[in-house]
């Protein structure tokens, strides 16, 4: 015979424990939060800027992310079917004839979307906004049905058509905080997540909140011309923040709506 | 049942173990899903560690730190506050771990069983590829013949050279030969005529009010690459209320001229009539710095002759393809502005007329001018006991292939190969290996089994820059001294030595003199003498600990009390710096002690005949309608980096080409000869053809192909290996009369659909 009292208690417990699992973290998704760490005084929003006009086309942002992210090896095979996997590409764009020419050379990573196309259509929630407004990606989740990589109207979602493979001797430069994406799922820039899990633990462990600098992406880090600023878009202070308020900004097909969070400044 | 202490821990141990294997089987077996492609990732990390080390994917010297993982090193990033690269670093630098960890490096010394060129080699040991090496020395030693080794050495940073030309020295030879990089060089020879007959320059580009660049694509291919990105985007927004316009003279538009705010398309070979002109409009409208030509230089007057009547904007119009007007304007801004003429080290004449803008402006020896590097005196090297004090003998690295065949039997016995890839990178390569047959023997210091190292009899394994001690001074260009000092960041792998290391090895198997002349053991003895000698000389400035994004701040500074601490706090941050202020900058150095407008070499040439840059017509008579542009792209900086697939992936995204040869060629031209976008053509020039992917481009002059250096490897790497094709074999191996350089550009060439 159950009381009505244990009955209520086991009730009780069991919603609790639902909520607790409901909230697990998972692979990517994780916010990195340890319980006893100091609760931040708000919710960041990372963003970034890129400046164009400093912006010298050198591409170390690019080799900077493949070597940071443990992104498949590129090839001829690949580049030739147009699989290869940068989440960090240059893209490149002739205007006019000659002589009278210009080339615009823009750095696209993922554009972290505010309301973001790629997630609205996977089918089994892989693809989500998480609540700092990083777009994110759980690989074990990820069923490779490729719909968001089609909805993304930047083309930064990257399937894996193979099996990522190392040579052995290379295999020893992967970086273990961030795991090997198998083959059949999507993957994308992630703004160097596993760093602000790192940057976060790091700020706990010191008793401290998360401060400007402590989180920086892979791509930043390398930029010698320092044409990347990086930061939180809801603190208006910050150097993000304060470098978007700029009369020669402008984002990527701004027409679509899907209010991306990656920020140009025009060269001129 | 009573369950004991020991059995409860072997139970869960047990358990723990199978734990792993159960979910292996599950995971991998039952559901089919693959295995992660390296079980090392899921093993939780040791604490990481961040050690300091110096890039060396070019001589530019930027500092790394290294992340190192479980004795893995998993990452480079730019070392903060390294005067050259401030925490930065280029693409080369950063895919520098794939040529660590290459799969196809030299790690055993090898010795040939096959012919030369065949790529047959057997392993050996290194006490017998020492040996071998030892012996031939020493009988070349005792028959008095010494002069008959040699050494043929790429453009290499870090202390190698020096240790090089210490060892020749000390065995009794003359004669080392460097080979200098295709594109992207400083204009020393113009320096070195017209400023500086011993010295080394620098471009302040990030103090300059202007740059005007003279067919240098200085954003790609630049000494110091990390360097000149920085001053871009110092210039263009890292100053407030100041954008600093930078214009790009050059027959394609490269990356360089992309991002610039003016691309003046001139014929190739031109530039230097497009720079006289510019100084005529400078004389003409007295828009040069009068103080520092009238008490700093010499020949004025003969210069503002020559270029009074030879080079007027009208006159120059015609051979260049820029306008008058337009030559004028530029000209007029550049006086106004006293801006930086930046060249490369094209052909002598070129070079001179480049710097004589310098000149004119005054940009000589000035903050956003022209610089000189200099070592502070505690850096270099004790002087060494040399048994000989002949001089070394004048080197043209590509006057050796002439040299090996000049006798028989050929003047070089031995030849001694380091960082070289002439097989490979040099005009008409072909005509090395031939050469390389004429030489008893040969021995290649290398880290890869290249086009060259496949004609030598033993291959001696180097190891890269992350697997050696270091001590490697270089200069920042605003003249900030920096030397990197640290010790390796892991072991070199398998049998891989360090060239410095094996050096120093052979001059203490070798005995006297040799060792009188390299004193030191290994390197690390080497770096730890220098120690010594740098803290008792209390110079320099420590660099500041590493301090690394979401990592544990460094701890608090302290002073270094005694030698042992200040060591260990060197080593730990890797280097020591001294400040641009503190560099001294004396005299002149030319016969007049001034700047010199017309140096003697050039008089010579102007008096011989005013056509200083023929346009050869007759080429394009004889049926050879194109002007081949040679450059390389960053990834590619010295025709170095096609072994590495990150390097090759990036190398043609200008025009979204990886992993072939391709060419550009204006619409116009192509659709004159019935070649559409991305067909492949041959382009062929007197000397050999290639196979190239055609791509339409409006960013070019319309008489020019442009085709990148770098690709068409038949060795070096799976990944280099035949990719793409090699234009260097449709140029001949031509020289300036005056530098002794191969010139690179001004191949005819004509082309049609394959």
């Amino acid at each position: 015979m159950v009381s009505r009292r244990a009955l209520l208690q086991r009730a009780v417990v069991a919603a609790g424990a639902l909520v607790f699992l409901r909230r697990a973290p998972t692979a990517q998704a994780a916010s990195g939060q340890e319980a006893d760490a100091p609760r931040p005084t708000h919710t960041p929003r990372w963003g970034m800027v890129i400046d164009l006009d400093k912006c010298t086309s050198c591409q170390a942002c690019v080799v900077a992310c493949w070597a940071e992210n443990n992104q498949p090896l590129p090839g001829p095979e690949a580049h030739r079917a147009g699989r290869v996997i940068e989440w960090m590409k240059l893209l490149s764009v002739h205007e006019g004839s000659y002589p009278r020419v210009r080339q615009r050379l823009l750095p696209i990573p993922c554009q972290q979307c505010d309301q973001p196309p790629c997630t609205t259509v996977c089918p089994v929630f892989a693809t989500y906004k998480n609540p700092e407004g990083l777009v994110a990606q759980i690989y074990p989740r990820c069923i490779g049905c490729r719909y968001c990589v089609n909805a993304c109207p930047y083309t930064c979602k990257f399937f894996n058509w193979s099996e990522a493979r190392w040579p052995a001797s290379m295999a020893q430069e992967l970086n273990p905080d961030v795991s090997v994406r198998p083959k059949g799922v999507t993957e994308k820039c992630t703004f160097c997540h596993h760093r602000l899990q790192r940057a976060k633990e790091q700020a706990a462990s010191e008793g401290r909140v998360l401060q400007a600098g402590d989180y920086v992406p892979a791509c930043m880090q390398a930029c010698p011309a320092q044409a990347i600023v990086f930061g939180d878009l809801n603190d208006p202070a910050s150097d993000v923040s304060k470098a978007q308020d700029n009369p020669r900004r402008f984002r990527l097909q701004e027409e679509l709506g899907t209010e991306p969070k990656v920020t140009y400044l025009s060269e001129a | 049942m009573e369950v004991t202490r020991r059995a409860f821990l072997q139970l869960t141990g047990l358990m723990a173990g199978t734990t792993g294997a159960f979910e292996r089987f599950i995971r991998h077996r039952l559901m089919g899903l693959p295995a992660p492609a390296d079980d090392v990732l899921l093993t939780p990390h040791a604490p990481e560690q961040w050690l300091p080390s110096v890039c060396q994917l070019c001589p530019a010297g930027c500092g790394v730190a290294a992340r190192v993982v479980n004795g893995r090193v998993v990452k480079l990033e730019g070392l903060p506050a390294h005067p050259i690269n401030q925490g930065s670093l280029c693409p080369r630098g950063l895919a520098g771990l794939t040529e660590l960890y290459h799969p196809d490096r030299l790690l055993q010394p090898m010795k040939r069983i096959g012919e030369r060129g065949e790529g047959r080699f057997e392993p050996i040991g290194w006490d017998e590829a020492i040996r071998t090496l030892i012996d031939r020395l020493r009988t070349l030693h005792q028959r008095g013949e010494s002069h008959r080794v040699a050494w043929l050495s790429g453009h290499t940073a870090g202390i190698a050279p020096q240790l090089i030309e210490r060892f020749l020295r000390g065995y009794g030879a003359t004669r080392h030969f460097v080979l200098s990089p295709p594109t992207g060089e400083l204009p020393v020879d113009a320096f070195h005529m017209m400023v500086d007959w011993q010295g080394q320059m620098l471009y302040d580009l990030a103090q300059a009010t202007l740059i005007l660049s003279f067919g240098m694509d200085w954003l790609q291919a630049y000494p110091s690459p990390v360097e000149a990105s920085r001053a871009y985007g110092h210039l263009r927004r890292g100053q407030p209320d100041r954008r600093v316009r930078v214009v790009q003279i050059e027959p394609r538009l490269s990356v360089t001229a992309a991002k610039s705010d003016e691309w003046l398309p001139v014929r190739p070979g031109q530039e230097g009539w497009l720079a006289l002109s510019m100084a005529h409009v400078l004389i003409r409208d007295r828009l040069f710095h009068e103080r520092f030509v009238q008490d700093s230089a010499v020949g004025f007057e003969e210069f503002s002759r020559f270029v009074e009547s030879h080079a007027s904007p009208e006159q120059v119009a015609e051979p260049t393809g820029i306008p008058a007007e337009t030559i004028v304007r530029v000209a007029t801004e550049f006086g106004l502005r006293r801006g930086l003429a930046v060249g490369s080290r094209a052909d002598a004449l070129t070079q001179w007329a480049v710097m004589s803008l310098n000149g004119l402006v005054g940009n000589i020896d000035a903050r956003g001018g022209i610089l000189r590097r200099w070592e502070p005196e505690a850096l270099s090297l004790p002087a060494a006991v040399t048994p000989t004090d002949a001089p070394m003998l004048p080197t043209d690295a590509q006057a050796l292939p002439a040299l090996l065949q000049s006798q028989q039997p050929s003047p070089i016995e031995v030849l001694v190969l380091s960082s070289a890839n002439p097989c490979f990178l040099s005009p008409s390569p072909s005509r090395w290996a031939d050469a390389f047959k004429a030489v008893p023997w040969i021995v290649s210091c290398t880290a890869f089994l290249d086009e060259t190292a496949l004609h030598a009899d033993l291959l001696l394994p180097t190891a890269t820059a992350l697997e050696q001690w270091q001590y490697a001074p270089t200069t920042a260009s605003d003249g900030t001294v920096v030397a990197t000092i640290c010790r390796p960041v892991l072991a070199p792998r398998n049998e891989a030595r360090g060239l410095p290391d094996l050096i120093l090895q052979l001059a203490q198997a070798f005995g006297p003199p040799l060792d009188n002349a390299l004193p030191w053991h290994s390197l690390e003895q080497l770096v730890m003498d220098r120690l010594h000698a740098l803290y008792d000389a209390k110079v320099g400035l420590l660099l500041p600990p590493i301090s690394v994004p979401g990592t544990p701040a460094p701890s608090v500074e302290k002073p270094a009390m005694n030698v042992e601490e200040f060591g260990k706090e060197l080593l730990a941050r890797g280097g020591l710096l001294w400040p641009a202020e503190a560099s001294p900058w004396p005299e002149f150095r030319t016969p007049s002690r001034q700047f010199e407008f017309v140096p003697r070499a050039i008089a010579e040439r102007l008096k011989a005949s005013p056509t200083l840059f023929p346009t050869e017509e007759s080429a394009a008579a004889a049926g050879f309608p194109l002007q081949l542009y040679l450059y390389s792209p960053l990834a590619f900086l010295n025709g170095y980096g096609a072994h590495l697939p990150h390097l090759q992936q990036i190398a043609g995204s200008q025009l979204h080409e990886a992993w072939v040869t391709w060419a550009e060629i204006h619409p116009s031209t192509a659709g004159a000869l019935g070649i559409r976008d991305g067909e492949s053509i041959w382009v062929a020039s007197a000397h050999g053809r290639i196979t190239v992917k055609a791509r339409w481009s409006e960013g070019i002059q319309p008489s020019v192909i442009a085709i990148p250096l770098g690709l068409g490897h038949t060795a070096h790497g799976r990944w280099a290996q035949g990719i793409g094709e090699n234009p260097a074999c449709l140029i001949e191996a031509k020289r300036d009369p005056q530098t002794g350089q191969p010139l690179w550009q001004g191949t005819w060439v004509k082309v049609w659909k394959a």
